[in-house]
């Protein structure tokens, strides 16, 4: 395994316990870190690449302790925030420079040559010498990724990287970070969008108010879904009682019926037909899912 | 390597952002256009920069510095604001690199964008230079600056905000705190604790001579290097502080310890820098206190003094040959020898003498005791280096270090120069051996003018030419230089340099000018006089005789060019300050800050004139006629007893002017060096006696008066009300009012006689007197007896007198009339006044009747001079009615109460239109009954009855500005001056001819306002009744002032309570008279009749002054 999280802890100052207890163990390749909003993403995400110290908990990166041997940890590390942006006054290649001499690549021509690939590799080799804040959004998001990667690194953490971006940007930034994953890198991903993960990734976790939920691969998650998706037509008097019971997760208007989708365990009052999950359907279910009758199962 | 490679990566990076933002550019342009202008300004200022090339460097880094020290505060803030908001910095803090490197690359990105900025300053400096100073620019002053004041205020300026920034977290706040803390440092600390806080060198004295350097470059470099540690420590601190995680546990703690080590080092430059000052100071009062205890010991008077100096690289070897009488039968001699200087042996006809010494005190011992009778020979033999610490004990330290400044430039001060290219060394250094000690607080015995026979040997190092008093011969072997004198001296100097002369012999005396090689600047002016130059100086010599009435003693006299840093100080018991020295006076390089010696802009101008004059028809002056004009500029540099005039904004629009004695009023020459009148007992004899025969400038009382509010002379009578004569000469908080104090007693002093011979006939025995006493000791008590013979008076007695606060009078005067009578043979015109003292003690009048008139001051009376000033004295309760006859009218009664209560002293009353008469009164003095001029029938309130004038008390100002301001002096007094144009923000006294007063003419001023501050007078209603109420108007003097600002109304507003009705009345101030203007008639039925005057009016100020209640004459005969 690559990294190796052990009973990690995050309370902050105001008491808000972010992580609880992480045990995780992650390979090379694509991970996928899913969660909603304030499940503590960031906060592992943040502690991942050492801008945050734990409060308790073990990490090994690598080999390396990240707690005590950081700039090692560093030097394998490529990192892409979830809020980047750009100082104005910075060109593209300036940027990618400045990245690249800040991780250790000292050297003038192989630094050069290297930033010259790296923008020919995220199409933005001819734009280098604009100033980076000029770049629209899915150029900003490759030259991002483009810093992340320029040195190489073992570890890639990239946090929610497709928010905000058009399908045909996120669609070339997914398969971007697949091609970089291929060469025995990890990268992890974290996101609150799941066709992200089910289209890249080959593990995955679940996390959860600070819990891991689940862990394994996307298609582990979908078996454990399986057979807990129905389809329905319901009027509005039925669709009232079922959303007060069930979560559901998809509505689409049938003339004076809904066409609906519910995520349960059983579902027998209602004549439903029962229907193969998707990775969403997988994640809500896991959302809803009270968490330690899960895992006791 | 890594270490630097990452700071150098992410400065560069940071300096490229500062160099394309906007406010960078706007900076950077300003910057170049400012720098030229300043450097033009700087070229075109008088001459200084090309007296001193150095000063352009100076001006322009100067001037960089403060502009440099503010933009960087939010330039360095910036970026960690910029940091603290957004996020792409974490890309950066996720690097490898530890926190030191960025944060070290950072401020260096910020350092290096105000490096290229600094050279830039220089190099448009130095190309503006050029163009007008061609190959003097001094490039090197460029650097020097650049490195003791632009690097260090940098580094620490940056160093600090970045600190603040991490601390506070607030770009905006961090912002305006530093600025605060500039202006606090500007403003308000400036120059305390030695420069201690002036950490941009804003007031520190930096002004680099070209003959030797910085005046005190150590103590510079250690000032500068205290900022460049603290700014270090702080950006170090800065690494702790920084919110990013380490790169591992421990990897802040070297960085912990290093700062720590790099701040306490800071503090110990701290420390020795305050230390430098204070272990001076009191090795300054450790030798006052070695003086105070030896002032008693024996000593032997010098009759000749035989030097022989040898120069060895930086040091100097003497030998000196004395020949004495001891002033005491005694063995054992004090003398004092600068501590710097070790005596390596004393001979006495062969044999060794005992020698003690105690710091600057040198005591020898001879075998025998020796009688006042013998005449005694002795040799010593000392050698080394000058000691500054020993000169001008009896100026405080603070003065002592407190810069001069000129322009914008401020200079260190010097008294002694001793390095291997340049020797000064004045009678303050005591670099020979000088009977008894030096300055004592305690006793007057100190002092030691006693004239001797010099002459002297010198030997300097190569290429260097000694200069001092005497004829000059050179030896055989031409390596020393022999000095002979004709007359006694009371003091020798002693300059080596690479000095040059060129002279003038004009009625057997030598007139030389000795420069430094390269400072001939001022030969090519005069090329076209220099043929006439004796009868130029003939003709100047003899103007400054007849002006001075004393004559030029020596048969040499030489301008000689010494270091700008060349301070002197005047002292309490003499005009001379060491910047003369007999034969000599003693320039700053290349005549800096003296406008008399930018001859060629004068020639130039004149020359530009007399093109003008040639096309307008007008007088065309040769160039030997403007070359002479502008050579006669040298009389008006001797003939000036006035040096600086500072002006002081004083707390709260109060001000003050401080008039200095100018080092270059050539008296001293004429009196100083030649008679000396000396007494154990009082130090300022000589002091007095030159006082009551020079005749200081009117316009000085005149000036001070105006400005301070009181004249220096009133000052003087109020201390001296207050303190005895004796205490107040040891008062160094007093120096700048000495004069005024000596000449006030000498006045006294002398009043007796003056009255008995006349003023005019005492001065002229008493300069006959003390001129047939040239090169001789006059014991001041011998002559007190002689002039009191003479004048048939106990002058002597009155010296005790001068132990205890002496009592004063207080006059009334009446207003003058003049009735102009005919006569059978002529028509007569009467002078009449009625002057009254109406206190216990007696007093004098100094009444001086003004003619505007062509006879003015010479009035002639049946034939004969009649003097037109003259004193009167006065018993207690004595009022007097004064008739005087003259054959025109007098126009005014200037009275001078001297000695008095009186504010202000001099009152000058117009005599108003002169009326017909038949009768003429005898002249004469006729006595009238002691309340004669006392005021019958009314009530009149003044600002000065504190139990009926009260006064509102503003809110106190801002505490800090409270506990930084220093003090001024003049705030001792109650009254004080005040600008018209910036009028107090409190009550402040005032005193002047226009207000009302018995004895005080004063009131109370404060600045306009919408009714928040008044004046109240309380005034006792005798009984129910019909009064008319009176204002005592005295017009501000912008009622007078055009300009469409000063039109409309201006009112003062007042609130009248009679106890039963609140009215409210108003006195125009551009309408109404001086003088007693009525504000209404009131039915009055309670015993308190309140008037307030509100500070609400579209004047600038009110003044509070007096109030008159009258009863209304129908009711009073009811």
């Amino acid at each position: 395994m690559s990294i190796k999280i052990k009973n990690l802890n995050k309370i902050y100052p105001n008491g808000n316990h972010a992580l609880k207890d992480i045990n995780l163990e992650i390979p090379s390749g694509m991970f996928g870190l899913l969660g909603p909003n304030g499940a503590g993403k960031s906060t592992l995400m943040r502690i991942l690449v050492a801008l945050m110290e734990p409060t308790s908990g073990e990490i090994e990166m690598y080999g390396c302790n990240l707690l005590k041997e950081r700039r090692e940890v560093r030097r394998i590390l490529g990192y892409l925030p979830q809020d980047f942006r750009f100082f104005a006054k910075y060109k593209v290649a300036e940027f990618l420079d400045y990245a690249a001499r800040l991780s250790g690549m000292n050297d003038g021509k192989t630094r050069k040559r290297a930033v010259a690939d790296m923008l020919e590799k995220v199409g933005l080799y001819e734009v280098r010498e604009r100033y980076a804040a000029k770049l629209s959004g899915g150029m900003k998001r490759r030259l991002g990724i483009a810093q992340a990667l320029i040195h190489e690194p073992k570890v890639i953490i990239v946090d929610e990287p497709t928010t905000g971006l058009d399908p045909e940007e996120r669609i070339r930034f997914r398969n971007l970070l697949t091609h970089v994953s291929s060469n025995d890198t990890t990268i992890i991903l974290s996101t609150h969008i799941v066709g992200d993960v089910s289209s890249s990734c080959n593990n995955m976790a679940l996390l959860n108010k600070g819990e891991i939920s689940f862990r394994g691969s996307p298609e582990d998650m979908l078996k454990r879904a399986e057979g807990k998706v129905w389809r329905l037509c319901v009027n509005d008097e039925e669709y009232n009682a079922i959303n007060q019971k069930y979560p559901i997760i998809a509505t689409i208007p049938k003339g004076n019926m809904w066409d609906i989708q519910v995520v349960a365990d059983k579902f027998d009052e209602y004549a439903a037909e029962n229907m193969p999950p998707n990775l969403e359907h997988a994640y809500v279910y896991f959302m809803e899912k009270d968490l330690n009758l899960w895992l006791n199962d | 390597m890594l270490f630097l490679k990452n700071i150098q990566s992410v400065s560069k990076y940071e300096s490229k952002l500062l160099y394309r933002s906007w406010f960078f550019k706007v900076f950077a342009t300003l910057t170049v256009v400012a720098t030229i202008f300043t450097a033009i300004g700087t070229l075109e200022e008088s001459r200084y920069v090309e007296s001193i090339p150095t000063l352009l460097g100076y001006s322009l880094m100067f001037t960089f510095n403060i502009g440099q020290a503010i933009v960087s505060i939010f330039l360095a803030s910036e970026y960690l604001k910029r940091d603290k908001q957004l996020d792409t910095s974490e890309i950066f803090y996720v690097r490898p690199l530890s926190n030191a490197e960025y944060l070290l690359g950072k401020m260096w990105g910020t350092i290096r964008v105000f490096l290229l900025l600094n050279f830039i300053v220089m190099a448009v400096g130095v190309v503006c230079g050029y163009t007008k100073l061609g190959a003097a620019v001094d490039i090197g002053s460029f650097f020097s600056y650049f490195l003791l004041v632009n690097l260090p205020t940098l580094v620490y300026i940056i160093g600090l905000s970045t600190l603040l920034m991490l601390i506070i977290k607030n770009q905006a706040l961090t912002f305006v705190i530093l600025l605060g803390y500039i202006g606090l440092t500007i403003y308000y600390i400036g120059d305390k604790c030695y420069y201690l806080f002036d950490y941009m060198c804003y007031n520190v004295p930096l002004m680099e001579s070209t003959i030797t350097g910085f005046a005190d470059l150590p103590s510079l470099i250690i000032h500068r290097l205290l900022y460049l540690l603290l700014g270090f420590s702080f950006i170090l601190f800065s690494i702790l502080m920084f919110r990013r995680l380490p790169n591992s546990h421990y990897a802040l703690v070297p960085w912990g310890i290093f700062s720590a080590v790099v701040f306490l080092g800071a503090m110990s430059l701290g420390y020795l820098h305050v230390a430098n000052y204070t272990v001076k100071d009191a090795y300054r009062n450790n030798l006052i206190l070695l003086n105070n205890e030896n002032v008693g010991n024996p000593k032997i008077v010098t009759d000749s003094c035989n030097i022989d100096v040898v120069q060895q690289g930086k040091k100097l070897f003497f030998v000196t040959d004395i020949v004495g009488r001891p002033t005491k039968d005694a063995s054992q001699f004090t003398f004092t020898l600068n501590p710097g200087f070790e005596v390596t042996e004393a001979l006495h006809e062969g044999t060794p003498l005992g020698i003690e010494r105690e710091e600057h005190l040198l005591k020898i011992t001879f075998p025998e005791e020796k009688s006042v009778e013998d005449t005694l020979r002795f040799t010593l033999k000392y050698e080394g280096v000058a000691d500054e610490r020993i000169c001008y004990l009896d100026i405080p330290e603070e003065l002592l270090v407190e810069s001069a400044g000129f322009s914008k430039y401020k200079m260190g001060k010097r008294y002694v120069f001793q390095d291997a290219a340049y020797t000064m060394l004045t009678p303050e250094s005591y670099w020979y051996p000088r009977p008894g000690v030096c300055y004592s607080n305690e006793s007057p015995d100190w002092q030691q003018n006693y004239f001797t026979h010099f002459s002297m040997k010198v030997t300097p190092n190569a290429g260097l030419t000694p200069v001092s008093q005497g004829r000059i011969s050179l030896s055989d072997d031409s390596l020393s230089t022999m000095f002979a004198l004709e007359y006694p001296l009371q003091s020798l100097t002693l300059l080596i340099g690479e000095y040059e002369n060129i002279s003038v012999e004009s009625d057997s005396t030598l007139y030389s000018a000795w420069y430094l090689k390269g400072h001939d600047y001022f030969t090519a002016s005069f090329d076209s006089i220099q043929d006439t130059l004796p009868q130029l100086i003939r003709d100047m010599r003899r103007d400054i005789e007849r002006e001075v009435e004393l004559t030029y003693p020596f048969k040499r006299f030489s301008f000689v060019e010494v270091p700008v840093h060349f301070a002197s100080f005047s002292r309490t018991w003499t005009r001379s300050q060491e910047r003369q020295q007999p034969e000599m006076l003693f320039l700053p390089e290349r005549g800096f800050g003296l406008w008399q010696f930018d001859f060629n802009w004068h020639i130039k101008w004149r020359r530009d004139r007399r093109e003008e004059n040639k096309n307008r028809g007008g007088r065309i002056l040769t160039n030997l006629q403007i070359e002479a004009e502008v050579f006669n500029h040298f009389k008006s540099l001797l003939m000036d007893q006035n040096g600086s005039v500072k002006f002081d904004e004083g707390r709260m629009g109060r001000r003050s002017v401080t008039i200095e004695e100018s080092p270059y009023y050539i008296f001293p020459q004429m009196y100083n060096f030649k008679y000396n009148i000396y007494s154990s007992q009082w130090s300022v004899a000589n002091r007095l006696v030159e006082i009551r025969l020079s005749r200081s400038p009117w316009w000085n009382n005149f000036l001070a008066r105006n400005v301070n509010g009181l004249s220096n002379e009133e000052k003087c009578n109020l201390l001296l009300q207050e303190r005895s004569f004796k205490d107040l000469l040891k008062d160094l908080e007093l120096r700048n009012l000495m004069n005024n104090i000596i000449e006030v007693q000498g006045k006294k002093l002398f009043l007796g006689a003056e009255k008995a011979l006349g003023v005019e006939a005492f001065r002229d025995s008493l300069f006959n007197y003390v001129k047939a006493h040239a090169f001789e000791n006059i014991s001041f008590e011998t002559m007190l007896d002689t002039m009191g013979r003479l004048a048939g008076c106990d002058i002597h007695s009155e010296l005790k007198e001068w132990e205890k606060p002496i009592e004063v009078a207080e006059f009334l005067f009446g207003t003058p009339t003049v009735t102009k009578v005919t006569t059978a043979k002529k028509d007569v015109f009467q002078g009449d006044i009625v002057i009254s003292n109406i206190s216990d003690n007696p007093g004098s009048v100094n009444l001086k009747l003004v003619f505007w008139t062509r006879n003015g001051d010479k009035q002639i009376f049946n034939g004969e001079r009649k003097p037109n000033e003259w004193v009167i004295t006065f018993g207690p309760k004595e009022t007097k009615r004064i008739i005087t006859h003259w054959e025109e009218a007098p126009n005014i009664f200037q009275c001078k109460a001297l000695f008095s209560k009186n504010l202000p002293m001099l009152i000058g009353v117009h005599t108003g239109k002169v009326e017909n008469g038949k009768v003429l009164t005898p002249e004469g003095e006729y006595p009238l009954s002691s309340d004669f001029l006392l005021e019958k029938d009314e009530i009149i309130i003044d600002n000065e009855d504190t139990q009926f004038f009260e006064l509102s008390v503003p809110p106190p100002s801002g505490l800090l500005n409270e506990w930084i301001k220093q003090k001024s002096i003049d705030e001792d007094f109650k009254y004080s001056g005040f600008a018209e144009w910036n009028p107090p923000m409190r009550w402040t006294m005032t005193t002047g001819g226009g207000f009302y007063g018995k004895s005080i003419r004063s009131a109370a001023i404060i600045r306009a306002g919408d009714g928040e501050e008044h004046a109240r007078w309380k005034i006792p209603v005798p009984e129910p009744g019909r009064y008319e109420l009176y204002y005592y108007v005295c017009k501000p003097g912008e009622v007078f002032w055009g300009g469409w600002h000063n039109r409309g109304r201006k009112m003062y507003n007042f609130i009248v309570d009679t106890g039963e009705h609140v009215e409210e009345h108003e006195v125009n101030m551009r309408r109404a008279d001086n003088g007693w203007t009525l504000l209404g008639t009131f039915d009055v039925a309670c015993d308190t009749m309140n008037v307030t005057l509100t500070n609400k009016t579209k004047l600038r100020y009110i003044s509070a002054d007096a109030v008159k209640l009258v009863k209304r004459k129908d009711e009073t005969e009811e």
